[in-house]
């Protein structure tokens, strides 16, 4: 992992307006993952797209972060059945195109 | 452009009060909020018109104005323009400007004016990558070429280069969903999931094939013909081949990835067959062969 891709949560807490403790929790919950790096707790810029998803929906939808875990959960679900549909529809394009070709 | 029933789109009565109007926003708001509901567009554009619907009716003085000219809104365009003229606002403007009017209708604008009367929601982020898994066998993946592919309910056309390896991920920039606020669109990932339903197994941009060789050849050496991926090749087999002797065919494996003309190599395996069903003649002439040997 590199120094650069990580973002020290203090930096967070300025941007977003947020106490540490709420990063914390969030990182306790298991919604985001902390990495401690020269004694100070940082956030992987991958995971920045996650954070502001998380801050939209408890903000927006005033849901508590437990919530917000059971809402990402559900949400982790439907993605993978869309790509499980995804590729299955592809699958049956396949299959659909070679009989038009006269393949099959 | 069309008169919005914003109390409609709630789901409300006229004489709501400001907790009903609080409660039916924020019930629809979970329910349609863009972040529980990706890539869905109906969606974001209901969620639109809820955002729209409650900053009008969750302004006491824009419900007001909502309520006056509601019915006869058209009038509302000449009041506003009228009291703009009055009360023109450089800043505002510069205001006005910075944020995407993508977010609100006509009727919002024509009434309210530009992006007048919103919360500051300056905060722009990406949207979300989408994921797809394509499924292609390796006859597909010998030759570029072109395929439609359906995401989200819409069709991208793809070149998909000769040699694309299982697992690889092709990155098509901005085509996952559409960002938030104004902000840039997600990627589409396209994972590749490569099937063998040939004889040939893949290792990198080499191919692993078997064929049988039958006695005779592999002791006396010859020449075969062999299946490779795209034809035949002639082999030469030297006399005394052990069983499970591996040949190389350079350049008559895969496709390298975006190298046009170059090839892997081909690596063939002799499985010996051994003659079966003797007649009484062969057997012979082998019994003879084995007391040669051992003498």
């Amino acid at each position: 992992m590199k120094e650069q891709d990580l973002i020290p949560i203090g930096t967070l807490c300025e941007q977003y307006r947020l106490k540490l403790s709420f990063f914390e929790e969030m990182g306790e919950i298991g919604l985001i993952e902390l990495t401690v790096y020269k004694g100070g707790k940082h956030l992987h810029q991958d995971s920045l797209h996650q954070v502001e998803k998380i801050l939209r929906i408890h903000r927006e939808l005033r849901v508590n972060l437990e919530g917000v875990d059971v809402v990402m959960n559900i949400l982790q679900r439907q993605e993978q059945l869309r790509q499980e549909l995804l590729r299955v529809q592809n699958r049956l394009r396949r299959y659909e195109d070679d009989e038009k070709l006269g393949l099959s | 452009m069309t008169f919005i029933d914003y109390y409609k789109i709630l789901g409300i009565s006229k004489n709501a009060t400001k907790d009903e109007i609080k409660k039916a926003y924020r019930k629809l708001a979970r329910k349609f909020h863009p972040d529980v509901n990706p890539g869905d567009k109906e969606v974001e554009k209901k969620f639109k018109e809820i955002n729209e619907a409650n900053e009008v009716l969750s302004n006491p003085e824009n419900r007001a104005k909502y309520d006056e000219f509601g019915k006869d809104w058209k009038h509302a365009e000449a009041y506003e323009k009228a009291k703009q003229q009055q009360r023109y606002d450089p800043r505002q403007r510069t205001h006005y400007e910075s944020s995407s009017d993508e977010d609100f209708s006509d009727f919002f604008s024509s009434m309210f004016g530009g992006g007048q009367g919103r919360r500051g929601r300056s905060m722009q982020f990406r949207g979300q990558d989408f994921n797809a898994e394509l499924e292609l066998s390796l006859e597909d993946v010998y030759q570029t070429h072109k395929r439609t592919l359906t995401v989200n309910g819409k069709n991208i056309r793809l070149t998909i280069p000769a040699g694309v390896k299982n697992g690889q991920v092709i990155k098509i920039k901005k085509h996952g969903a559409e960002g938030i606020n104004g902000g840039p669109r997600g990627d589409l990932n396209i994972k590749f999931s490569i099937v063998s339903t040939t004889k040939f197994r893949r290792d990198e941009n080499n191919l692993y094939t078997s064929v049988d060789l039958d006695l005779y050849t592999a002791l006396l050496g010859g020449e075969i013909t062999v299946d490779t991926f795209d034809g035949k090749a002639k082999l030469k087999v030297k006399p005394e081949t052990p069983n499970g002797t591996q040949v190389k065919l350079k350049g008559k494996g895969f496709p390298i990835y975006k190298k046009e003309g170059h090839y892997g190599d081909l690596y063939i395996t002799y499985n010996l067959k051994i003659p079966s069903r003797l007649s009484a003649k062969e057997k012979q002439l082998f019994e003879e062969l084995a007391k040669l040997r051992s003498l």
